[in-house]
C-alpha cells in the first residue's frame, strides 16, 4: 500500500520537477535569424500613445511594407506604457543580463537614459552611425546630437526632439485688453499679463481663470537656468552628460536666485495657479490662459482646442533681459540593444534610416509637433507649405533655432524624486513666504544629497 | 527490521510531499524577503549588486530623511480615515439590508458588486468621477474642488477609493456576522424595552466584535500596504500629500534604482504592519466578546 503510494508520490514530484524545467527552459525563447525567406525581425518598444502612437504606427507599417519587404525586415512595436514604464521594463532584463528578453530597440526620454547610458548590453548609436558611409551626424540638428551625447558619444538616436513652448489663449488676451500677437517676452511681462488675465469670480472667493497655470520644476528649470550667463546648467559634469554630476551649480552661480525672484513676483501679480495636474485640461477649458508644455503636445492641444479658442503659442518667456540662451532640446531617443537577434543591428539601423529621413521625420512633425531632426527636412518643399498653413509649428521651430545648441536636459539620479522636491520648494516659497536665499540653500541640499547617495553607491 | 525501512521511508516521502511547495515558498516568500533584509544593510548599485555593508546606515538616513517623514504621517492619515469611515459605511448598509426584506437580496448584491471590479480599474473610474474639469462629483454637488491638485483634499479621493473597493468583502462579513447573532438575544432586549440603538450597541456589536476585529486588522494591513490605488490615481502628489510608504519604496526602489533605501523602507513597513497587527491581537483579550 504505502510502497504505491510513495510510488505515486514520487512520480507526481518528478512530474512536478519536469515541468518546473520546463517552464525554465521555455522562458528563454530561441533568438530569430534570417532563415530562407522568413524576414528578420526587429522589436521596437515606445512609450507613444494617442495622436503619437497612431503616428508610429504608420511609420512602422509605413516602413514594413515597403523597404522592410524589399530588404526581409519585420519591425514589430510594441507599446510598453509611459516613457518611465520602458525604462523600468528594461532595467530589470539589463539588472538580470537576459540579453533575449531586450528589445532591438527601445524610445527612452531623458529620465531613461540614467538606466541605459552604463550598460554594457546599449550599443552607443554613434558606432552605427559610423559603420554606415551613407549617413553622417551632420545630417541631424547640432543640438539634438549634443542632447543625447553622453562622455563626447552620441549613444542614442534623437528621433522625438522637442523643446518646452508658451501656449496661450488669445481670445482671452483680447478680453484682457492685450495684444494677441505679443505673448509675453520675459518673466517680469509674464507677471504683467496674468495680473490682467486672471478672472474672479463676483464674490472673489473663487478664481474663474488664472493667467498662468503650473509650477516650474526640472522640465522647465533646465531652460530657465539654462539660458542665463549665455549658458548655464544645473549641476557640474553639463548637466550629468560628462558623468555622474556630484554637485549644483545653481546655489553659486546666481542663476536660481534670479529665477525664484522673477518667479515670485509672477505670484505676486495674483494671476499664478500653482497647479501640478491635468494643467493641459484646465487650458483647453479655458480655466487658465497661459501654460507652458513641450512642442510634442502641440497638435494634441490643437486637437483638442478644436477652435474653441484662437491658440497662440510662443517662445518661453526668458527670465529677464539678459537670460538669452533660449531653451533647451528634450524629448527622447531610441536606443539599440544587443539581444543576440539582428547580429550588427543592420536590420534595426534600416529602420532608423527610414525614420530619420527627411519624409519620416515632416510626418512626425507634422502629427505630433516634435520637431524634424533631420536638416534635410527643412529643404522639403513640403515642409516649407506645411508651416505656412501651421504658423504654431514655425513658431515652436524658431524658438529652436534661436536657442544656444548646448543648453542641456539633465542626466541626474532620483530625477522623479528631485522633480517632486523643486516642485514642493517652489510652492513652499511662494505659499509661506520662504526667503529666496533659504529655498536656493535647501534645494542645493537636498538635491546634492540625492547625488551623494547615489555615487556612495555607484562609484565610477 | 521491515517495519523500522518503512517507517523512515514513509517520513522521508512525507518531506518530499513538501519540498515542491517549499521550493516555491522559498523562491517567491522568503528569498525576495531575506534579500530585502540583507539589501537593507548594505549599499546597492544601480545595478542591483551589493557594494558593501554598511550596517543600519541605511536606516539612520532614511529616518533623517523629510521626505520619509512625510509617507509615513500620509500612511496613517490613510489608516485613520480609512478604518473608520470604512466600517461605518459598511456596518450601516449591513445594517440596512440584514433582516429579510423585500429588494433586500437585490440590494445585498449591489453591495457585494465593487468586489467584482479590478483595483486598477476602480481608480481610473474615480480618477474620472473626481476629474475637477469634466468630473460628475463635481457636477452632481456644484463644487469647484480641485480633487486632485489641492494637497487637502487628494489623500480623501484615494480613502474614497479604498472604501468603496473594501466595501464588498466588508459589507458581506458585517451581514454575515448580523445574521448570525441569536434572534432570541434581540427579541429579549426588545422585551426588556430596548430601542433600536441600545440593542445594538449592547447586543449586536459585542456579539460582532470577533467580525470587527478582523475587518480592523485586515484593513490596518492593507492601509500599510497601500501603494496601487496611489500609483494609479495620484502618483503622491499634489505636493506628496498622498505619497505613502510603500508608493516610496517603488519609487526609491524601482524607478529611482535606490535599491537600499527602498529595502529599507520594505523592511520598515513590515515592522510596522508586524506590530500594528499584534497590537490589535492584544486589544482583542479586552475589547472582543467571544459567543
Amino acid at each position: 500500500m504505502y510502497t504505491l503510494r510513495n510510488r505515486i508520490g514520487m512520480a507526481i514530484l518528478v512530474i512536478m520537477s519536469c515541468t518546473a524545467v520546463l517552464f525554465a527552459a521555455g522562458s528563454k525563447e530561441p533568438s530569430d535569424t534570417t532563415v530562407g525567406n522568413t524576414p528578420v525581425r526587429v522589436s521596437f518598444w515606445h512609450p507613444n500613445s494617442g495622436l503619437l502612437g497612431e503616428a508610429m504606427t504608420a511609420l512602422v507599417s509605413e516602413f514594413n511594407s515597403t523597404i522592410g519587404a524589399e530588404k526581409g525586415i519585420r519591425v514589430e512595436e510594441v507599446y510598453q506604457g509611459k516613457a518611465a514604464d520602458v525604462a523600468t521594463k528594461l532595467r530589470a532584463s539589463l539588472q538580470a543580463n537576459r540579453k533575449t528578453d531586450l528589445p532591438d530597440l527601445a524610445q527612452l526620454d531623458a529620465t531613461g537614459v540614467m538606466d541605459v547610458r552604463d550598460s554594457e548590453l546599449m550599443i552607443p548609436m554613434q558606432r552605427l552611425v559610423e559603420e554606415d558611409p551613407g549617413f553622417s551626424l551632420d545630417q541631424l540638428q547640432e543640438g539634438t546630437v549634443l542632447s543625447m551625447t553622453y562622455r563626447g558619444v552620441m549613444i542614442g538616436m534623437p528621433f522625438n526632439a522637442s523643446t518646452i513652448l508658451l501656449y496661450y489663449n488669445k481670445d482671452a488676451f483680447r478680453e484682457a485688453g492685450l495684444d494677441p500677437e505679443k505673448p509675453p517676452r520675459t518673466l517680469a511681462e509674464l507677471a504683467s499679463y496674468a495680473a490682467l488675465l486672471a478672472k474672479r469670480s463676483p464674490d472673489g472667493q473663487s478664481v474663474l481663470r488664472y493667467g498662468f497655470a503650473g509650477v516650474p520644476t526640472t522640465y522647465e528649470l533646465v531652460s530657465w537656468i539654462g539660458q542665463q550667463n549665455g549658458v548655464s546648467y544645473l549641476t557640474d559634469k553639463l548637466n550629468g552628460h560628462e558623468g555622474n554630476p556630484t554637485r549644483v551649480l545653481f546655489d553659486t552661480d546666481g542663476t536660481m536666485a534670479r529665477f525664484l525672484d522673477e518667479w515670485r513676483n509672477v505670484y505676486a501679480s495674483g494671476g499664478l495657479g500653482n497647479m501640478t495636474s491635468d494643467v493641459r485640461q484646465q487650458f483647453i477649458a479655458g480655466k487658465t490662459a497661459m501654460f507652458v508644455i513641450s512642442t510634442s503636445s502641440l497638435a494634441t492641444v490643437i486637437d483638442s482646442v478644436a477652435g474653441r479658442f484662437e491658440l497662440g503659442v510662443g517662445y518661453l518667456p526668458q527670465v529677464d533681459e539678459t537670460s538669452t540662451g533660449g531653451v533647451n532640446i528634450g524629448g527622447g531617443a531610441i536606443f539599440a540593444f544587443d539581444n543576440d537577434n539582428d547580429p550588427g543591428k543592420s536590420a534595426s539601423w534600416e529602420f532608423l534610416k527610414f525614420l530619420m529621413s527627411p519624409e519620416s521625420q515632416l510626418f512626425w512633425h507634422q502629427k505630433t509637433g516634435y520637431f524634424p531632426v533631420s536638416k534635410a527636412t527643412y529643404d522639403l518643399p513640403a515642409f516649407h507649405a506645411h508651416i505656412a498653413r501651421n504658423p504654431l509649428f514655425k513658431v515652436a521651430i524658431d524658438q529652436l533655432h534661436d536657442s544656444d545648441p548646448r543648453i542641456q536636459s539633465v542626466w541626474w539620479p532620483n530625477s522623479y524624486q528631485a522633480y517632486y522636491e523643486i516642485q514642493n520648494g517652489i510652492l513652499e516659497m511662494l505659499e509661506k513666504h520662504v526667503p529666496t536665499e533659504e529655498t536656493v540653500r535647501n534645494l542645493a541640499a537636498v538635491l546634492n544629497r540625492f547625488m551623494d547617495e547615489y555615487n556612495r553607491m555607484n562609484k565610477e | 527490521m521491515k517495519g523500522h525501512h518503512s517507517s523512515l521511508r514513509r517520513t522521508i516521502s512525507g518531506y518530499l510531499y513538501l519540498v515542491p511547495a517549499l521550493v516555491l515558498a522559498y523562491l517567491f516568500s522568503y528569498r525576495p524577503f531575506l534579500k530585502t533584509i540583507i539589501n537593507s544593510v548594505s549599499l546597492v548599485n544601480f545595478s542591483g549588486k551589493i557594494v558593501e555593508f554598511v550596517g543600519l546606515d541605511n536606516f539612520r538616513h532614511l529616518f533623517a530623511d523629510r521626505n520619509f517623514q512625510v509617507s509615513l504621517v500620509n500612511t496613517f492619515r490613510f489608516a485613520l480615515l480609512f478604518i473608520p469611515l470604512d466600517l461605518l459605511f459598511c456596518m450601516f448598509c449591513a445594517l440596512l439590508v440584514y433582516r429579510k426584506r423585500r429588494f433586500n437580496g437585490f440590494n445585498e448584491t449591489l453591495f457585494i458588486m465593487p468586489m467584482a471590479v479590478a483595483m486598477s480599474s476602480a481608480a481610473l473610474v474615480f480618477k474620472a468621477l473626481f476629474n475637477p474639469t469634466i468630473g460628475v462629483v463635481n457636477h452632481l454637488f456644484s463644487l469647484s474642488i480641485r480633487w486632485f491638485d489641492d494637497p487637502r483634499w487628494a489623500m480623501l479621493t484615494i480613502v474614497l477609493l479604498g472604501v468603496w473597493m473594501a466595501m464588498g468583502l466588508d459589507f458581506l462579513l458585517l451581514l454575515g456576522a448580523l445574521r448570525s447573532v441569536p434572534k432570541q438575544l434581540v427579541e429579549a432586549a426588545q422585551i426588556e424595552g430596548a430601542g433600536p440603538v441600545s440593542t445594538f450597541l449592547r447586543v449586536q456589536l459585542p456579539l460582532i466584535s470577533p467580525t470587527i476585529l478582523f475587518i480592523v486588522t485586515t484593513r490596518l494591513r492593507d492601509s500599510m500596504l497601500l501603494g496601487g490605488p496611489v500609483m494609479v490615481m495620484t502618483a503622491g502628489g499634489p505636493f506628496r500629500s498622498t505619497q505613502t510608504l510603500v508608493y516610496q519604496m517603488y519609487v526609491e526602489g524601482f524607478v529611482a534604482g535606490n535599491y537600499s533605501k527602498g529595502s529599507a523602507i520594505s523592511v520598515v513597513v513590515f515592522a510596522l504592519t508586524f506590530l500594528l497587527v499584534l497590537l490589535a491581537f492584544r486589544f482583542e483579550r479586552r475589547g472582543v466578546f467571544y459567543q
